[in-house]
C-alpha cells in the first residue's frame, strides 16, 4: 500500500451508496441503529470535558458553574488572562521552540531513515535493535541526569542551560527512536523502482534523494514536523526542569504552574487560558489529521 | 498472513558494504540520541553506583551494588522491597490495563466508523478525535476539577441524583480506577484513527466472498479483519504498553500519585514507578538510589517487551 497515493485505496462509500443500500434487512437496519446510539453515547461522553471547560471559563466568579451551567455569564476571564498572565509570552516561546525541534526532527530522522531503509551496512542490524529497545527508555529516569549532563556542558563547553538549545536538542533526541522506526518502515514501502531508473539514468545519491525520496515522503515528512510540534506544546516534565526562567517558559509549562502553583487554583482563568490556547493547536490537528493518520498508518503497515 | 496488499521495496545497496555514505548520513541523529537519551542513561546508571546524594555532591565514590540493596531488602525501617513490588505491581497492572482499554475501544469505535451505511460517520469521527487534538496539560488539569470531591462536575451530577458522592481522587481504590478510565479518554482517538485506516485498506471483496459462503459476522471478524489488522497492530501493542509502563507525566498531572500509603519507600497510592521516581527525586534527593531504580524499570522494562515482540510478533525486520 502506498499511503500517499489515493488510487491505493478502496474509496470511501458515501452518499451514492447509503442510497443503493436502502432496502436494508430487518437486522442490518438494526444493527446500524443500536451502532449509531453506541456512537451518539461515546461522542456525548467524549466531549462533555471540553464542554465543561467551556462552561467553567464563562461563569462568574472564580470556581466552577455548580450545575451544569452557569448561572450568568461574563468573558472577564479572558480578558484577564490576556492582560494578567505571560499568555501571549508562553505561545510565542512555544511557536519558536516547536518550529526549530520539528525541523531538526524532519531532517535528522529522515537521513537516518533513508540509510536503514536504502542501504544494507554493517552495523545495521545492531542500528536497528538500538532504536527499538530506545524506544521503551523511560523518559522521567533519566531528567536529573538530564538536568546535570546539560549543567556540564554549559560549564564546560557552550552556554546550553535555562535557554532553549538544550531543551530542543534533547526532545529532538528522545523523538528519534519512534519516529525513525516509523518512516523507515514508510521508506519501505516505497517501491525502488523509480530509484532504480533513476540511477541508470546517471542520477546520483543525492538527485536520487531530493527528487524522488522527499517528494514521496511528503506525508510522513509533515507528520513527523507536527508530531514534534504538539509534543512540544504537551511535554511539561523536562521543561520545568531545565528552564526557570519565566520568559522562557513554554506554553504547558507555563499552564500547568499557573493552575496548580497557587494553593486555590483560580479555575475560572485557567479555563480561559485552556480555550483560547487550546484554539490554535485544535485548528492546526484538525488540518493536518490527513497526514497523520497516513504517516502513522503508512509506517506501521509495513510489509 | 498479510493480507494488505503491500508494493515490496526491492532495497539493492547501490554500492559495497564499506561505503561511509549510511554512516555519515546517520550521524546528525545518532548525535542528537547520544545526547538525549544514551549519554543521560549511561550516566544514570553510573550514578546508581555511586553513593551521590543531596550530602555528597562533590564528593561521591563508587559503592558498587549498595544502592540495590534497598530494592531487595525487606527490612521493615530501611528495606523497599515491600513498596517497590507494590509498585510494580500497579505500574504492571496500570500498563496492561490501558493497553487492552485503549486498543480495544479505539478499535471498536473504528469498526462502528468504519461502515458505510452509518448515517453521520464523518461528524463522529471529527467529534471523536478532539481528546487527541487538545493539549494534554489543559485536559488533564481540566480532569482534576471535574473529578473533584467537593466541587466537581461528576459528583454535582450524581449528587442531584441522589447518588451520594464518591471521593474519585483520593480513594485508592477509585483514583485507580479513574486513572484508567481517563486514560481511555486521551488515549481512544489515536488507537480509533490509526485502526480506521488499517481497516481501509483492507479490500472489500474479502468481505464479500466471506458473506455469500455464509460466514456470519463474528466469523468474518475473527477470520478476516483480525488476521489483516494484526500485522500493524502488534508493533503498536508493544510500544503502547512500554508507553504506559512509563506514563509517568500523566500520574503525576492527575493524582501525583496520591492518596499517600505508609510504606517506608514513602510512594503514593496510586504512584507507579516512573512517578514515584520522578518525586522522589524532586523531594528526598537521594540521587543515587533513584538512579538504582531507574535503571531497573529500565531493565524490566525491556525483559517485559522482549516478551511482548515475541508474543506478537512485532518489529520483525522485513527482509
Amino acid at each position: 500500500m502506498a499511503p500517499g497515493n489515493p488510487a491505493a485505496r478502496p474509496r470511501p462509500r458515501g452518499r451514492r451508496a447509503a442510497r443503493r443500500d436502502r432496502h436494508l434487512r430487518p437486522d442490518q437496519k438494526r444493527g446500524i441503529a443500536v451502532s449509531w446510539v453506541t456512537l451518539l453515547l461515546v461522542t456525548l461522553l467524549t466531549l462533555f470535558p471540553i464542554f465543561w471547560i467551556v462552561m467553567t471559563s464563562l461563569n462568574v466568579g472564580n470556581s466552577f458553574a455548580t450545575g451544569l451551567l452557569p448561572s450568568s455569564y461574563t468573558l472577564s476571564h479572558y480578558a484577564d488572562v490576556w492582560q494578567h498572565t505571560d499568555f501571549t509570552v508562553w505561545v510565542r516561546n512555544t511557536l519558536i521552540v516547536g518550529t526549530i525541534t520539528g525541523v531538526l526532527e524532519v531532517v535528522v530522522i529522515m537521513l537516518m531513515a533513508y540509510s536503514f531503509s536504502r542501504f544494507r551496512f554493517a552495523g545495521r542490524r545492531w542500528g536497528l535493535a538500538l532504536l527499538v529497545a530506545l524506544q521503551l527508555f523511560p523518559a522521567v529516569m533519566a531528567l536529573s541526569a538530564d538536568y546535570y549532563l546539560v549543567n556540564w556542558i554549559s560549564e564546560n563547553w557552550v552556554p546550553i542551560s535555562d535557554n532553549w538549545v538544550g531543551l530542543i536538542a534533547l526532545y529532538v533526541g528522545m523523538s528519534i527512536p519512534f519516529n525513525a522506526w516509523l518512516f523507515k518502515g514508510y521508506i519501505d514501502t516505497l517501491p525502488y523502482d523509480l530509484e532504480e531508473s533513476a540511477y541508470i539514468d546517471g542520477a546520483g545519491r543525492f538527485v536520487a534523494f531530493w527528487q524522488i525520496i522527499v517528494p514521496l515522503c511528503r506525508p510522513m515528512m509533515a507528520f513527523i514536523f507536527i508530531q514534534g510540534f504538539l509534543a512540544c506544546a504537551n511535554e511539561f516534565l523536562l521543561v520545568s526542569v531545565l528552564i526557570t526562567d519565566a520568559s522562557r517558559k513554554t506554553f504547558s509549562m507555563g499552564l500547568f504552574d499557573f493552575a496548580m502553583g497557587n494553593f486555590t487554583t483560580n479555575w475560572t482563568d485557567f479555563a480561559a487560558a485552556a480555550v483560547m490556547g487550546s484554539l490554535p493547536w485544535v485548528i492546526i490537528f484538525l488540518i493536518a489529521q490527513k497526514w497523520f493518520v497516513s504517516g502513522l498508518a503508512g509506517g506501521a503497515v509495513k510489509g | 498472513m498479510a493480507l494488505i496488499p503491500v508494493a515490496r521495496s526491492r532495497p539493492s545497496p547501490p554500492s559495497g558494504k564499506r561505503n561511509l555514505f549510511p554512516y555519515a548520513w546517520m550521524t546528525p541523529a545518532f548525535l542528537f540520541m547520544a545526547l538525549g537519551i544514551l549519554v543521560p542513561l549511561i550516566y544514570t546508571i553510573y550514578i546508581s553506583g555511586t553513593n551521590y546524594d543531596q550530602a555528597h555532591l562533590y564528593n561521591y565514590h563508587w559503592v558498587g551494588l549498595r544502592n540495590y540493596g534497598f530494592a531487595f531488602s525487606s527490612d521493615p525501617y530501611t528495606g523497599y522491597a515491600q513498596g517497590y513490588l507494590w509498585l510494580f505491581a500497579w505500574t504492571f497492572a496500570f500498563a496492561i490495563s490501558c493497553t487492552i482499554v485503549n486498543i480495544c475501544a479505539g478499535g471498536a469505535l473504528a469498526l462502528l466508523v468504519n461502515n458505510p451505511r452509518l448515517p453521520g460517520r464523518f461528524f463522529f469521527r471529527a467529534f471523536l478525535i478532539l481528546p487527541w487534538a487538545l493539549p494534554f496539560t489543559i485536559t488533564v488539569v481540566a480532569w482534576r476539577g471535574i473529578l473533584n470531591t467537593d466541587f466537581g462536575a461528576v459528583n454535582a451530577i450524581l449528587g442531584s441524583l441522589g447518588l451520594g458522592r464518591p471521593d474519585w481522587l483520593n480513594d485508592p481504590n477509585l483514583a485507580k480506577l479513574c486513572l484508567i478510565a481517563v486514560n481511555g479518554w486521551f488515549s481512544f482517538p489515536y488507537f480509533m484513527v490509526l485502526i480506521l485506516s488499517i481497516l481501509q485498506a483492507i479490500p472489500g471483496d474479502l468481505y464479500e466472498v466471506a458473506e455469500i459462503d455464509g460466514a456470519n459476522a463474528w466469523a468474518r471478524f475473527f477470520h478476516i479483519t483480525i488476521p489483516s489488522i494484526w500485522p500493524a497492530l502488534a508493533p503498536l501493542i508493544v510500544v503502547q504498553f512500554a508507553f504506559q509502563f512509563n506514563n509517568a507525566p500523566f500520574i503525576y498531572a492527575l493524582t501525583n500519585g496520591q492518596p499517600p500509603s505508609l510504606d517506608v519507600s514513602g510512594r503514593g497510592e496510586t504512584d507507579i514507578l516512573g512517578s514515584y521516581l520522578f518525586s522522589q527525586v524532586r523531594n528526598s534527593e537521594n540521587f543515587a538510589q533513584m538512579a538504582a531504580l531507574g535503571t531497573l524499570i529500565f531493565v524490566v522494562i525491556i525483559i517485559l517487551s522482549v516478551f511482548n515482540m515475541r508474543f506478537t510478533g512485532a518489529f520483525k525486520e522485513t527482509k
